[in-house]
């Protein structure tokens, strides 16, 4: 218990938890709709062009004006665009293209590193983040932008579940269907630009896999795997950050880790408690 | 109420509620159907029939308003009109973590203001369209766990939710067994009776609609032709839709379909 106040009463551990609440909590809310969608070679995609906006940001951001976030957010919504547009080319299907973006994005990225020494310093950053290092600008930043994504949900929640449920029947009730999806991932691509500096390609991708996954493990009803979904990255990030402080080990590695052996547990408890009785 | 309104409000008689003028429909470039001219009527039973890769869902999203004409006109003559749309059951998710209720809800959505949730009459209405399609029994469980048969029936119940006039089912016995494909049927023909709404079926099981729709569309490549049950069930005329030797004959008042010697 002294070990835990001692952990958090450091300033910078108590902002790198809201941190890790608020943008794990997010991006595990939105990634049940990456899994229930089938898109989450998408959350991989988006994450990885917003890197290359953090990059790009590193390397010319300050000749044209742009800071980080901008350019990760635009390049986001790039990928939000390309992704939601129905992109065909021949007998190349939709997942085809997300690989390749991903492939190309990764690239791009790693290639812009290795010719900046600047950006060369930050890249073990980039992949595994540092949410400790979090500013109190950040972390505002972080909220505002959570809070306004979470509005939206609320929002229009009864007609995302609609359209991502069956988004053709949605239109035959005039429901906006292509506009809905669209919010659905404009919400998912801002989502990950905002985290992608702070926290980390890492964090921000498991944060929209593994919460679903153990949400969807463990329950079928829609409620109960967005509130166990959230809950499973909020033990995790605790955990995670303890662990971390203690036996100074990456944060958002961390946290990923134990959310990815949380999940292990909870195939396990399912399989060997539950089924057995 | 205007004696001839139903209780949805549309026009009870047979006159046209929608009318096809001179209508092509397709992708692009590409024409699908072409120069079609019919009326879906008030209180129609109509059943859209056709080989494969013809059109059926074509023509469907062109009645649903989701597809725009390339030339002609479709004129909705009914200002009351309300689709209720039942999807194939193969093309909604399986595995979405939604109960029966939850589903059927759905159909008031465009009833409900953003941000909303459904108010008792709107529960009323879903618990109304759950028991008309015999799944109340289910409501509570999730859509996953439940059969072929009850699947199709949550989704006719989120159509008759919506308070559809016009009920447009695409190919709603797909892949059920004799006993499943009947019961569907029966329930769609007692909506129609009892509900008193225009139905649309598309289906490719000649047999299974012929005994419950009172007008056939054939779709085949290159013709379109809309006729009475009685005038389209003739072998010969079945045969040329098919491009297969059909035979239409008569088991304890009912219409078989018998092709290339075999039953359909």
């Amino acid at each position: 218990m002294d070990l835990l106040i001692e952990i958090f009463s450091e300033r910078f551990i108590q902002v790198g938890l809201a941190a890790s609440l608020i943008l794990g909590g997010v991006c595990a809310y939105l990634g049940v709709f990456l899994i229930l969608k089938r898109i989450v070679f998408v959350g991989a995609a988006l994450s990885q062009m917003a890197a290359v906006g953090v990059v790009v940001g590193h390397v010319i951001g300050h000749r044209i004006g742009l800071n980080l976030e901008s350019l990760a957010f635009l390049f986001s919504i790039l990928g939000v665009l390309f992704f939601w547009l129905p992109v065909s080319a021949g007998s190349i299907t939709k997942e085809s293209i997300i690989g390749y973006t991903y492939i190309f994005a990764s690239a791009l990225s790693i290639i812009i590193i290795a010719k900046d020494p600047m950006a060369e310093a930050e890249n073990i950053d980039l992949f595994s983040g540092n949410i400790l290092f979090v500013s109190g600008f950040d972390l505002f930043l972080i909220s505002l932008i959570s809070s306004l994504i979470i509005i939206v949900h609320i929002i229009f929640r009864k007609e995302f579940v609609f359209v991502s449920f069956d988004p053709t029947t949605a239109q035959t009730l005039k429901i906006p269907a292509r506009l809905y999806d669209f919010l659905i991932y404009l919400t998912i691509g801002i989502a990950i630009s905002v985290g992608i500096r702070s926290a980390g390609m890492l964090f921000i991708f498991s944060s929209l896999i593994i919460p679903a996954l153990i949400g969807m493990s463990l329950f079928r009803r829609l409620f109960w795997i967005f509130l166990a979904s959230v809950i499973s990255i909020w033990i995790a990030s605790f955990v995670g950050i303890v662990l971390s402080y203690t036996f100074d080990m990456p944060t958002g590695p961390t946290i990923s880790a134990i959310n990815a052996i949380m999940f292990l547990c909870c195939l396990l408890v399912k399989r060997f408690l539950i089924r057995g009785t | 109420m205007d004696k001839k309104q139903n209780l949805r409000g549309m026009k009870t008689t047979n006159q046209p509620i929608i009318s096809f003028n001179g209508v092509s429909l397709g992708y692009g470039k590409k024409i699908v159907l072409n120069d079609l001219n019919f009326d879906i009527l008030s209180n129609d039973f109509l059943g859209i029939i056709g080989p494969n890769g013809a059109g059926k869902t074509t023509l469907l999203k062109g009645i649903l308003g989701l597809l725009k004409p390339t030339s002609g006109t479709i004129t909705a003559r009914d200002p009351h009109i309300k689709f209720g749309y039942v999807v194939q059951r193969q093309f909604v998710d399986q595995v979405f973590p939604l109960t029966a209720r939850e589903i059927v809800s759905m159909g008031r959505y465009r009833h409900i203001k953003l941000g909303r949730g459904l108010r008792k009459g709107d529960w009323d209405h879903v618990n109304h369209a759950l028991e008309i399609a015999g799944v109340s029994s289910v409501a509570c469980q999730t859509y996953r766990s439940l059969s072929g048969g009850q699947k199709q029936r949550v989704l006719i119940a989120r159509a008759l939710a919506s308070e559809a006039n016009i009920l447009i089912l695409d190919e709603p016995t797909n892949d059920m067994d004799i006993k499943g494909e009947t019961q569907i049927m029966e329930l769609i023909k007692n909506i129609h009776a009892k509900q008193r709404v225009t139905v649309v079926i598309v289906s490719h099981l000649l047999h299974n609609i012929i005994n419950y729709v009172q007008r056939l569309a054939c779709v085949t490549r290159d013709t379109f032709l809309v006729q009475s049950i009685e005038e389209a069930t003739t072998g010969h005329y079945l045969s040329e839709v098919f491009d297969s030797p059909i035979k239409v004959g008569e088991i304890t008042g009912k219409k078989v379909v018998i092709s290339n010697g075999s039953t359909d």
